[in-house]
């Protein structure tokens, strides 16, 4: 029978309920002798475990539900116990290895720094291979199996579902872990190894087994169809085998070997400041890919794109004024002209059209319409803001550049201003009738942009065969147009500076004939919020 | 029942289409559909395979963008509002997907903490649910292990844990056994008596028609009738169909019909006559009396409906593709 007690816990004015509740008794649907599953119980218990579980519960109702979804159902997967088996397994074999061969010097010398390249490699494999793939899977698995239809008409936002499930991946990083501790305290008493190492060691282990998770969740909402998941998939393979090399260069090659310095503290925080951006920017991505199409998906990344170039040219800075060498400058603005030219090709995507939903929060002044436009979503808001954000990051770097250097940063600024500008706009002249055609497509102005950069290194060598009959190898003017050839020689400051002028004089060019066409995305003007949902928002 | 979100109360219909369409290339799978749903009140939605029942459906539920038009729960637009309707509202698609490793108690439970609710309202809650769909003695089962019409029961809960205004119910009861057909029914009538307003699609008309205060009919994205089915067969047929069996002969009866214009007699035998009559039910009254009045000795007089079936092959005849 059902308890008394537990009838008295069911809220006052819950007499239909109850009376449903003898429906369904007399359809002999409930019964009586089936206690309540614990999740539906809320008895305090008395004695002290009881009391810590009544406390842990009360803490975990805060929690990302995801995560508890994540922890409840990841930590019993076969996956999860057949990794955490086999990287105790791994850690026993090489404690009893390493000692083995170590001996008989552990018992005299110092022998932890070599210990800890089999700890490196135990953690590092779960934790930047498995770890990212278990997360790109199970956000890939909601979509394939149609969890995730019933996810989002919840109350959880698309940030708290990613979030949700990057917390769980580091939950799982936590465990294993966790799992190594013991012989990471090991291999400090072996001695050899200090605890500065060993703390970057993990440090940058983390941070780099979070950049690949992230950039795993974002690859996973790119696409929904599987062909696309398994591309999807195949990337994250290379990004993980790409990260397993860096991250092993860096600690195994320089933390182990030369020990922490201050170039490598330098370093290291540099990498976890530019890593925490692009973390930022993953997940935010992963978020906007999966939000719904009618919330301004665009602005949020456009003020994170802003405030990772803000971070990219102060470590360029700083590395700069370390190393007071020009090529630190050059490489900052290359990398800028890069990203902004890359961003700018995903911006082109959006639509130009603004669901009203968006409307509501356009700007309404006329100051925040001048200065804050470009922030809205939009192909050419975004030409726009990739061309001049772009512009100024780089301008500020060649001028920087200055500080330690001649005019050479200025032209290689120049350069690669004259390229943003000019390839992404042929992009944009390009995936506009095509959008028009095939629909908005992320893929169309990448592909796009993939085909410009291609046509642009091959042209001036057949523009040269042609007219000479075979192809040049001294620098000629019309080779401004291959990119990779102008961009080495600006490095070895050999360009002259005509070519940077005219590299600059044609992206300006483009620009402008791009603006012409941009009249339509300035219509936009704000729109009352209906009075039903200020109502509504009121009643809340 | 649960103290409810506080919103603001809505005296206007709940549920609301209002010129809905959507076009997938150059099929046109909703072609300006509307109709309103009150409070309380269920509505069948009823169309063949492709219709756009799902789309339309799928729309109000957030999960869809129309080409145009708008879909509202409360006064709220579903396109440009999607939060404020999903706190109103539970969907039962009508495939949807589980977790792996986890039992039937986590998986509301999940769904609890995803709709907000915390602390005793969840595990309150969370009662009600598993009581109300009969999971309570399935709590600790795995979800992938569960039958059909338990998965349903369990996606009903689901749908129910916030406690939302409004149901949208995608062939809630296909791939059911008769007893979970019946059981269905019994809950969908009670969770519209305890005010709730709910919209279901189904292949079953008969069912339909028992649990549905109205229906609306929608073929190649068309909405062709809606209304009350009295109402929709009122407005499809003018005449009725009668059966009378007599203690003797026919022919005094068939006289009798005779004098009537508006009779038309489809058949004789030994002591039936099947015939219908222009009109409602005063026209029934009057061939009745005359027919006692002429002295004939009248064993059964009864009128004959179209079921729902009937009248949905009418209303879509020519139509299904």
């Amino acid at each position: 029978m059902s308890d008394p007690a537990e009838e008295q816990d069911l809220p006052a004015g819950n007499s239909e309920a109850s009376e449903r509740n003898q429906l369904e008794r007399s359809l002999g649907r409930i019964d009586d002798d089936v206690p309540y599953h614990s999740l539906a119980l809320d008895v305090d218990q008395g004695d002290i475990w009881g009391k810590i579980d009544v406390v842990s519960r009360r803490v975990g109702e805060w929690f990302n539900p995801i995560l508890v979804k994540e922890a409840r159902q990841s930590l019993k997967s076969r996956q999860f116990v057949i990794t955490f088996f086999l990287l105790l397994l791994a850690s026993c074999l090489w404690t009893v290895l390493g000692v083995v061969l170590n001996a008989p010097d552990v018992y005299y010398i110092p022998t932890g720094d070599t210990m800890i390249y089999g700890y490196y490699w135990v953690l590092a494999v779960p934790l930047i291979g498995m770890v990212p793939l278990a997360a790109q899977r199970s956000l890939a698995a909601e979509i394939d199996d149609h969890t995730f239809e019933m996810l989002v008409i919840t109350k959880l936002t698309a940030m708290r579902i990613v979030m949700g499930k990057l917390n769980s991946a580091m939950l799982q990083m936590l465990i294993y872990f966790a799992a190594v501790v013991p012989c990471l305290a090991f291999t400090y008493l072996l001695r050899g190894i200090d605890l500065l190492t060993i703390f970057t060691l993990i440090t940058i282990l983390f941070f780099t087994a979070l950049l690949v998770t992230s950039a795993s969740l974002m690859l996973a909402t790119l696409t929904a169809n599987r062909a696309g998941q398994t591309l999807a998939f195949v990337a994250s393979i290379a990004v993980i085998i790409f990260a397993e090399i860096m991250c092993a260069a860096f600690i195994l090659g320089e933390i182990l070997r030369l020990g922490v310095k201050s170039e490598e503290m330098m370093f290291t925080a540099l990498f976890i400041l530019v890593g925490v951006s692009c973390i930022a920017l993953f997940v935010k991505v992963a978020a906007t890919r999966i939000a719904p199409v009618t919330e301004n998906r665009s602005t949020g990344l456009r003020y994170l794109m802003f405030l990772q170039q803000l971070i990219w040219a102060g470590v360029i800075g700083f590395l700069m004024l370390w190393y007071e060498d020009r090529d630190v400058v050059n490489f900052g603005t290359m990398v800028l002209g890069g990203y902004w030219l890359m961003m700018g090709t995903f911006m082109l995507a959006e639509s130009p059209e603004l669901s009203p939903r968006v409307q509501r929060g356009l700007p309404s002044t006329f100051a925040g319409r001048a200065l804050m436009t470009w922030l809205n979503p939009g192909p050419g808001t975004g030409f726009v803001y990739a061309v001049a954000t772009g512009t100024a990051g780089i301008g500020v770097l060649a001028l920087f550049g200055l500080l330690v250097a001649n005019a050479d940063t200025l032209t290689f600024g120049m350069i690669m201003i004259g390229y943003l500008a000019g390839y992404l706009g042929i992009v944009r002249l390009i995936a506009m009738p095509l959008c028009r055609r095939f629909g908005r497509s992320v893929w169309l102005p990448v592909g796009a942009l993939a085909t410009v950069l291609i046509f642009s290194l091959m042209l001036p060598t057949v523009i040269t065969v042609v007219s000479t009959g075979a192809p040049g190898n001294v620098y000629t003017p019309i080779e401004a147009m291959n990119w990779a050839w102008t961009i080495a020689k600006g490095f070895d400051r050999r360009l002259p500076p005509t070519v940077a002028f005219s590299i600059l004089a044609t992206g300006g060019l483009i620009a402008t004939l791009n603006l012409a066409l941009l009249f339509r995305e300035f219509d936009y003007r704000r729109i009352a919020v209906p009075q039903r949902v200020l109502d509504d928002s009121a009643a809340e | 029942m649960i103290s409810k979100a506080p919103f603001l109360s809505w005296d206007g219909p709940v549920i609301e289409l209002q010129d809905l369409c959507r076009n997938f290339g150059d099929t046109r799978a909703v072609d300006h559909v509307s109709f309103t749903v009150p409070r309380g009140s269920v509505f069948g939605y009823i169309g063949p395979n492709g219709a756009g029942k799902t789309t339309s459906m799928r729309i109000l539920a957030t999960l869809g963008l129309p080409t145009s038009g708008d879909a509202l729960v409360e006064g709220l637009s579903s396109i440009n509002d999607p939060e404020r309707v999903r706190a109103r509202l539970g969907f039962m698609p009508d495939s949807f997907g589980t977790y792996a490793d986890t039992n039937c108690a986590e998986y509301l439970d999940f769904f609890a903490r995803s709709q907000g609710l915390i602390g005793r309202e969840r595990t309150r809650r969370l009662r009600w649910v598993m009581d109300f769909t009969g999971m309570r003695s399935l709590a600790s089962k795995p979800v992938r292990g569960l039958s059909k019409g338990m998965r349903q029961r369990l996606c009903l809960g689901r749908a129910l844990i916030h406690d939302p205004a409004v149901l949208i119910l995608d062939e809630p009861a296909a791939g059911l056994d008769p007893r979970a057909r019946i059981d269905l029914r019994r809950i969908i009538r009670s969770l519209a008596a305890d005010n709730k307003t709910i919209l279901i699609s189904s292949h079953i008309l008969t069912e339909l028609a028992e649990m549905c205060d109205r229906v609306g009919i929608i073929e190649q994205g068309e909405l062709l009738a809606t209304g009350t089915f009295d109402e929709i067969r009122g407005t499809l047929r003018q005449n009725r169909d009668v059966l009378i069996r007599v203690a003797g002969t026919t022919e005094a009866a068939l006289r009798s019909l005779a004098t009537f214009e508006d009779v038309e007699v489809k058949s004789s035998e030994e002591h039936r006559v099947h015939f219908t009559i222009d009109g409602g039910d005063h026209r029934q009254m009057e061939v009745l009396r005359v027919l006692v009045e002429a002295g004939i000795e009248l064993l059964e007089f009864s009128s004959k409906d179209d079921s729902l079936e009937d009248v949905f092959l009418q209303i879509t005849d020519g139509r299904v593709q």
